[in-house]
């Protein structure tokens, strides 16, 4: 304070600014630095990152082949050689476990991406054209939001016949597809919304008027403000999309044995659960930690871009 | 406000229209010969075939199909399903449950996610403060089929709580099921209660209020309440929708005979008029129910106006 | 004074015997935060008489507006604390009185109004439901009785059409009107003390002198003391009595208006005058105080103000903190060479 710049003269009656002599920060570095420094994140990134390590290479986690069970070890509890126990089948708890989470990440993550694409490229369309195509996508939107989630998303996985029982990517594009046609319209009302707040703006009123295309618009103005709602949005649907995988396998109208899943499994669990609670455990734990890294990942993320929390 | 119902009036009819057609049309492609399995291991006899196609219009394309149904459905008319049933006592009788059901849900979210948000964000950072934050965390993570499954394993059968499954539909019998159905939003309930009641406490109105010589208890359970209660109010109005089409699972874990079960049992015998009939009431009750929380919050915040 | 205020309960003639309304002794209040400690007041001394009154002048952040909060028992706690000192209100220090009976006075006998009326009424009650709430609480009113006393108070405040008016939430009315609703609600009780906080900070130019303009008369009309909160020397110029000069959570000056503006005796206040802009100086730089305002958390040694001081020397300025000075009767200041601002010496 004792060598205070002479040329820094101020109002008489200015907002206490602490530590005035940082440089501007942007409001999403500022975001990036309470991120980084928040523990939640870091546990739910970590969380995360084992998540995919286990999707991509369960043979990083276990050698034991998930589908190799042997009848006599039927519901054995977990010991050194099994850590999680043995299921009803005798079929390796922990393995199973490990090589659940690829069906939960894929499904997460492309219905994320399937939500993403189609709900952001229609909420843009509505938003920025206005009219007879907004009224359409909105409609069509409330029509898909108006049928309850998960019973659409049934009524989708039984028209579909189901194919080769043993292809592992068949069954689960059918949950994605299912998921993704009942998700979009949440992504395009916040698309819709964003690019009408956009569109409104100064800097894209003369960017038009200086003869800038409606495509480069789009790219260059609407989609950069648009990616922060998404992110948070997306992230959160994340976890819902693995919850709801399991909730459809559960029901048996999503994945099918053979197919390795924590929903599947808990769903055979559920029938033993009396004797054996064991088998219970440790898909519902993964899969509880699965969707709540996701979710308060997105929730944190949101603080974190809310400058009325700062 | 008159002309913002009646434009919302008007909105709904397409999206009715349209919901209510993409389930038909679905349901009606259901794969599988609709006959196979009524006639016993035998092929049924041409007689029948031709009877029961002419009365479900499987000859039509599918749009004549749906409008001869939407016909019927005008003239209060639900249809019958494949084994001749019909189908309006079937919704009838399952429905009571289901609203009974999803309106325990709600009270339980009122209660307990009003009653729990505003304890918390009175004494924040408290030992209940934190050991609520879990729970909540603990429920929005989980999957309400597997609280269902771990409930139904502790309370139901391991220590006899509460009753396992729900065969007589009793309030008691309906405790377990309709906070299972009610958990997620139950927690984000309290969840919203809290912050927004913690936002509208460090208000200028509060201060004011202080400053007029209120006590506590009407300085928060007055001033502040009526304007942190805003967000949890709509939040809970448009679960109802939400709740009654969700119960599916919930409804099969339980064992309570209600719309949810009806529903899931006709998607797997093929029962396309059933389902149909079903998601229609669903998506109407959802689409009324939005409305008339759209209404609500123009009620209980003055600053809102419809035109 | 209109007819409903004359059977007003809680108005009392404060007997003329020289004894201050309210007497701030040696007030300490500090914030705990995450940051640290923040020393918002410092030993802060004034008193106000009936009928008198006091600005309280000051940058944001000079503890003002603390100050008055801690005065009307509604500092936020934690983080705020009153951690010394003594608030005498007729004679009786009200820090030391039980919650109950604090509660009691406020409203009914101390009253406050703020700077943003918009955020200080509740968004979601009618204004005629707010005036009417003091009746309620303090005097046991009938909903429609209240209603009637709040319609009358609006009369008051000289809101047009209070009856139609009167069922009409905040957000309906002009910025003005609002103050004039905050002004209603606060005077509804016939307060011995009100104490306004920058009340026209949020306004126009033209309705700033309005409200100004119906506060002095109120105050003529009912003798109560007026503790005037502001950062705009101008607001204060008219209406007046005695100026406190508040820096960093001291009290830097204090003299009866007059003196204050003719001769100044804190270079604090000397510049806060030169910053005004004057229609006889045209066409010559208005001039500016040079750095920051301190931060609580880390106030400069010695006298706070010595960083951006023009008359600083390094002793004893960055060592002692100057007293405040009485060195003529109303008037003091804490500045170590008072005498030479006075003076108007130079430097």
């Amino acid at each position: 304070m004792s060598n205070v710049d002479p040329s820094l003269v101020i109002p008489l009656d200015p907002v206490a600014v602490p530590g005035a002599g940082d440089r501007p920060r942007s409001l999403s570095q500022d975001a990036w630095e309470d991120l980084r420094r928040n523990p939640i994140v870091l546990i739910c990134a970590a969380v995360i990152v084992l998540l995919l390590l286990m999707a991509l290479f369960p043979g990083l986690f276990t050698h034991t082949d998930p589908h190799l069970c042997d009848l006599s070890n039927t519901r054995k509890g977990p010991s050194g050689h099994a850590w999680f126990g043995y299921d009803q089948q005798g079929c390796d708890i922990y393995s199973r476990t490990i090589h659940g989470a690829r069906a939960s990440i894929a499904v997460g993550v492309l219905s994320t991406i399937g939500v993403a694409l189609i709900g952001g490229i229609f909420g843009m369309l509505a938003g920025f054209y206005g009219g007879i195509w907004d009224t359409i996508v909105s409609r069509v939107a409330d029509v898909f939001f108006a049928i309850p989630f998960l019973l659409g998303a049934i009524i989708v996985l039984t028209t579909f016949p189901s194919g080769n029982a043993h292809s592992f990517w068949l069954p689960v594009s059918k949950v994605v597809i299912a998921l993704t046609l009942f998700g979009w319209p949440s992504l395009a009302r916040i698309m819709r919304s964003t690019t009408l707040q956009v569109k409104e703006a100064d800097y894209v009123a003369a960017a038009r008027a200086l003869g800038a295309s409606t495509p480069r618009i789009l790219r260059v103005h609407v989609l950069p403000n648009a990616v922060q709602p998404v992110i948070v949005y997306a992230t959160i649907a994340l976890g819902g999309f693995v919850g709801a995988e399991a909730t459809l396998s559960f029901l048996g109208v999503g994945l099918q044995p053979p197919a390795i899943s924590w929903g599947i499994d808990i769903s055979t669990a559920e029938a033993i659960v009396r004797s054996s609670p064991h088998v219970l455990l440790f898909p519902v734990v993964f899969l509880s930690v699965t969707v709540l890294a996701f979710i308060l990942l997105g929730d944190a993320i949101r603080d974190a871009l809310d400058p009325k929390q700062r | 406000m008159g002309r913002y119902v009646l434009r919302r009036l008007l909105q709904m009819i397409p999206v009715l229209f349209g919901a209510t057609f993409l389930i038909f049309a679905m349901v009606f492609a259901l794969p599988g010969d609709p006959l196979a399995g009524k006639c016993g291991d035998r092929p049924c006899p041409e007689a029948y075939a031709q009877a029961y196609r002419a009365k479900f219009h499987l000859d039509d394309p599918l749009p004549v199909r749906y409008v001869k149904y939407l016909g019927n459905l005008a003239k209060g008319d639900l249809g019958d399903d494949s084994s001749g049933q019909p189908i309006s006592p079937q919704i009838k009788r399952a429905y009571p449950h289901t609203i009974k059901l999803a309106s325990m849900a709600i009270a339980l979210e009122i209660g307990l996610g009003i009653g729990i948000g505003v304890a918390t964000a009175i004494r924040r950072r408290g030992i209940l403060d934190k050991a609520v934050l879990v729970v909540t965390l603990i429920l929005i993570g989980l999957p309400v089929f597997v609280t269902g499954v771990v409930l139904q394993y502790f309370l139901g059968i391991r220590w006899h709580t509460l009753p396992a499954t729900a065969g007589d539909n009793s309030v008691h019998e309906f405790l377990m099921p309709a906070f299972v159905l009610a958990s997620l939003s139950l927690a984000y309930a309290i969840r919203i209660t809290r912050t927004s009641l913690a936002e509208v406490l460090r208000a200028d109105y509060v201060r004011t209020a202080r400053a007029k010589g209120l006590n506590t208890r009407r300085v928060i359970g007055v001033h502040a309440l009526r304007n942190g209660l805003i967000p949890v109010v709509t939040f809970i109005g448009a679960d109802f929708g939400v709740l009654m089409g969700g119960a599916i699972v919930t409804e099969g874990i339980f064992n309570v005979h209600g719309v949810g079960n009806l529903v899931f049992r006709a998607i797997g015998q093929k029962e396309g008029n059933t389902v149909t009939s079903v998601v229609a009431i669903l998506v109407l009750v959802f689409l009324v129910m939005s409305l008339l929380v759209d209404l609500l919050y123009a009620v209980i915040d003055p600053r809102i106006r419809y035109e | 004074m209109s007819a409903g205020t004359e059977n007003a309960a809680s108005f009392e003639l404060v007997a003329d015997d020289g004894a201050p309304l309210l007497e701030v002794e040696d007030l300490h209040v500090e914030f705990r935060t995450r940051e640290g400690l923040a020393k918002a007041v410092n030993g802060v001394s004034y008193s106000v008489r009936a009928g008198e009154t006091l600005a309280v002048l000051g940058e944001s952040g000079s503890g003002k507006s603390v100050t008055a909060q801690a005065i009307m028992g509604i500092l936020d706690t934690p983080p705020g604390f009153v951690t010394g000192g003594a608030v005498r209100f007729r004679g009786e220090d009200i820090l030391k009185l039980p919650e109950e009976r604090r509660r009691a006075l406020r409203g009914a006998s101390m009253a406050m109004i703020f700077q943003d009326a918009l955020s200080s009424l509740n968004p979601v009650f009618t204004v005629g439901w707010q005036i009417g709430e003091m009746f309620r609480v303090h005097q046991g009113m009938s909903r429609k009785e209240s209603k009637l006393r709040a319609i009358e108070m609006m009369d008051r405040v000289r809101i047009p059409s209070a009856k139609q008016r009167v069922n009409d939430y905040p957000h309906q009315f002009s910025g003005g009107m609002r103050q004039r609703v905050m002004i209603a609600m606060s005077i509804a009780l016939n307060p011995a003390l009100l104490i306004a906080d920058e009340p026209t900070t949020a306004l126009d130019v033209t309705v700033q002198a309005q409200v100004m303009d119906l506060l002095a008369e109120l105050q003529r009309e009912s003798g109560m003391g007026l503790i005037l909160i502001t950062h705009d020397l101008g607001v204060v110029a008219d209406v007046a009595d005695r100026i406190a000069v508040m820096y960093a959570g001291r009290i830097v000056e204090t003299a009866d208006a007059r003196d204050l503006y003719a001769k100044p005796a804190h270079p604090y206040t000397k510049a806060l005058l030169g910053s005004i802009p004057r229609l006889d100086a045209k066409g010559q730089d208005i001039a500016v105080i040079g750095g920051l305002p301190p931060t609580l958390t880390k106030l400069p040694s010695g006298c706070s103000f010595h960083p951006r001081c023009r008359y600083m020397r390094p002793e004893p300025c960055q060592t002692e903190v100057p007293p405040l000075v009485s060195f003529e009767a109303n008037r003091g200041s804490a500045c170590h060479f008072w005498q030479e601002v006075l003076d108007g010496t130079d430097r």
